[in-house]
């Protein structure tokens, strides 16, 4: 493989990987302040961020804070001085059922009278919730028009409960909107009230899957501290109640990304080796191919530098060529998959959703550019100082 | 004064423990504007004196003076220096760069040489292609080039820094007889009109005739100075 190849190769790659990269950390940010709206979760003990986060429920399993609990977690979270607000909330996997059209979905229920859900719904038809009217939903825009409802439709909402019995309730729509989802989620939430949820999840008064509180500015780490401790000393240690910021649930998302990266990463260091040595041999060969005219060179009055400099020279017109060309392939390539969408799988479609649109990154290109050239001068330097220093008096006697 | 002088120059190749001695004690002067050869059969040392004389090795003992300067005293940057002002070069194989055209391949040792512009540098080639007789041939390849054209061009390419002293080894021995004996009379015609030095070496007497003086070199020796002019 000619060098030219190769660097038109490591420049495609190198400019796809990175824009993917750079893509995912873009998405996963957008995903992370989008939907957790809200700075810390509190929820039962035992449960990871991964469970709280993925919303492929585990049926039958539901984890839930009994009664006695929340109402402790909200007499501790009523005395707090640096919580700015809180809801409870009951999330549940279920089916929206219109005739024989469904839709998997997961139903958040809240208190209406906490505005916060507002900001992650943005209302196109109809209004928000009623706190007055327990049956209402607030559907994705997208399902509605999927399932041929509009505001003031009836549509049917199928779940397990706690017990692993089979609940069906009927709800109104009373609003569709654009949902704030985890970026790319498979699939949008559907809000109503907690009274709501209850039909669907068998809870019995006060019973709630979690509470989201968001904290005065500033304060959320050392509000979590603060929970926890006030929380233990209540006897509800994180066995029992699971406080996690923000940040926490972020984490999480990012050390799935982070494999991915890594991985991505690996990749990347090993097509550079490989181009280091292909550049090292490449200049080796082309220095024994050229001894006779290098040592010619040498006889005329050439140094050996002004020879390494010829060497580079060369280089940089080949990387240059076919960097052009492989940034010109690479960059619509990408555009061209941006529009395709790659199909992703477990788990990198919890985080990522199911298809992946790559974004092409601009600036990437630079740090692209400094890769190619920096690796492929500095592994031309040996080889070119190596292939220079022949002795011309010997490639004398060997032509002759 | 003298453009070269040698004062027992011993050269010793070491191959592994042996050690063959390919010249042994050299003394010899070559005045300014000399058209001189080293005359000898193969394997009598001409190669290496003249590689000797051209900075491109150092002798195991003795002094190599080219002008008033000392060989031995010379650091790497001043012997390419020296190679490129003081002393033009053609080789037995003509040793052109293949996929340069015949300008470009005379232009080489002009490249680096920062002080002469680049219209000054046109002027020199096409100077030296006429003086040649390849001024048609200017775009050539070397490959589109017979073997005596080659030669020419290499001298060109030797005389265009105007060196004091031009080394040429064996410049005939990959030509026919009718071709050498053209080249060494170019060269003889140059070093008339320009004043410049010639040193080359053979092993076939007619074309040795030609020299102004022949040193005849057997087993590293200089055997006998034959004074023709
Ligand atoms: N690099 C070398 N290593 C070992 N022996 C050499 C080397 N160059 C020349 N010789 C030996 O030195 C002697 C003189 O060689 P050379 O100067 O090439 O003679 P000529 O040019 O007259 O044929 C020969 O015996 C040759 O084999
Ligand atoms: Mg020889």
């Amino acid at each position: 493989m000619s060098l030219g190849t190769f660097i038109f190769l490591a420049t495609f790659l190198l400019l796809f990987f990175t824009s993917f990269i750079s893509t995912m950390h873009n998405d996963l940010n957008k995903a992370i302040s989008n939907s957790l709206s809200g700075d810390i979760q509190l929820r039962q003990g035992g449960t990871t961020e991964g469970d709280m986060l993925s919303l492929k429920g585990k049926w039958g399993q539901m984890a839930y804070l009994d009664a006695k609990t929340a109402v402790m977690i909200e007499t501790l979270l009523n005395e707090n001085g640096s919580i700015e607000s809180y809801t409870k909330r009951i999330r549940n996997d279920a089916m929206l059922s219109k005739g024989s059209t469904k839709q998997h979905t997961m139903v958040i229920g809240l208190d209406p009278n906490l505005e916060a859900y507002k900001e992650a719904f943005i209302l196109s038809e109809g209004s928000y919730l009623n706190p007055v009217r327990t049956n209402e939903v607030l559907l994705p825009k997208n399902y509605a028009d999927k399932l041929g409802v509009k505001v003031g439709d009836s549509i049917d909402l199928m779940a397990a409960t706690k017990d692993n019995q089979e609940a069906v309730a009927s709800f109104i729509v009373a609003g569709t909107g654009q949902v704030d989802r985890l970026a790319s989620f498979s699939f949008y939430p559907v809000y109503t009230s907690l009274q709501g949820s209850q039909a669907l999840t068998g809870f019995q008064d006060g019973e709630i899957t979690d509470f989201i509180v968001y904290a005065s500015k500033g304060k959320s780490a050392q509000l979590s501290k603060d929970l926890q401790t006030a929380l233990s000393i209540n006897g509800l240690d994180s066995t029992k109640v699971k406080v996690s910021t923000l940040k926490e649930m972020g984490g999480f998302l990012n050390s799935i990304i982070s494999i991915y990266v890594g991985i991505l990463y690996a990749f990347i260091g090993i097509l550079l080796v490989i181009m280091a040595i292909l550049i090292i041999n490449l200049i080796f060969m082309m220095g024994l191919e050229r001894r006779s005219e290098i040592g010619t060179l040498r006889a005329i009055g050439y140094s050996r530098d002004q020879i390494v400099m010829i060497f580079l020279g060369e280089i940089v017109i080949i990387t240059t060529i076919f960097f052009v060309i492989g940034l010109i392939i690479g960059i619509a390539l990408i555009l061209l998959l941006s529009q395709l969408g790659i199909p992703l799988s477990a788990p990198l479609d919890l985080v990522l959703g199911k298809v992946f649109n790559i974004q092409f990154d601009g600036s990437q290109v630079f740090l692209v550019f400094i890769i190619i050239y920096g690796f492929a001068l500095v592994s031309s330097l040996y080889p070119s100082i190596k292939s220079a220093s022949v002795n011309p008096a010997e490639t004398l006697r060997e032509g002759s | 004064m003298s453009t070269v002088s040698l004062q027992q120059v011993f050269k010793n190749y070491e191959l592994g423990k042996t050690s063959v001695p390919a010249l042994r004690g050299i003394d010899l002067e070559i005045q300014e504007g000399d058209f001189v050869t080293m005359a000898g059969a193969s394997g009598s040392g001409k190669s290496t004196l003249l590689n000797l004389i051209g900075c491109l090795d150092h002798p195991t003992t003795g002094e190599v003076w080219i002008g008033d300067t000392r060989v031995s005293k010379l650091d790497d940057k001043q012997l390419n220096e020296t190679r490129l002002r003081q002393i033009g070069f053609v080789f037995q194989s003509f040793n052109l760069i293949p996929v340069l055209n015949v300008y470009e391949n005379v232009e080489l040792p002009l490249l680096i040489m920062k002080e002469i512009s680049k219209k000054e540098r046109k002027q020199r080639i096409n100077y030296f292609l006429k003086a040649v007789g390849l001024s048609a041939f200017a775009d050539r390849k070397p490959s589109e080039l017979s073997g005596g054209q080659r030669q020419r061009v290499a001298v060109a390419r030797a005389l265009v820094t105007k060196p004091r002293i031009v080394l040429a080894d064996e410049p005939t021995a990959n030509l026919d007889s009718k071709t050498g004996i053209e080249i060494i009379d170019l060269m003889q015609q140059i070093n008339e009109h320009e004043k410049t030095t010639f040193i080359f070496s053979t092993h076939d007497p007619k074309v040795m005739q030609r020299a102004n003086r022949i040193f005849h070199l057997i087993d590293g020796k200089i055997e006998k100075v034959e004074n023709i002019r």
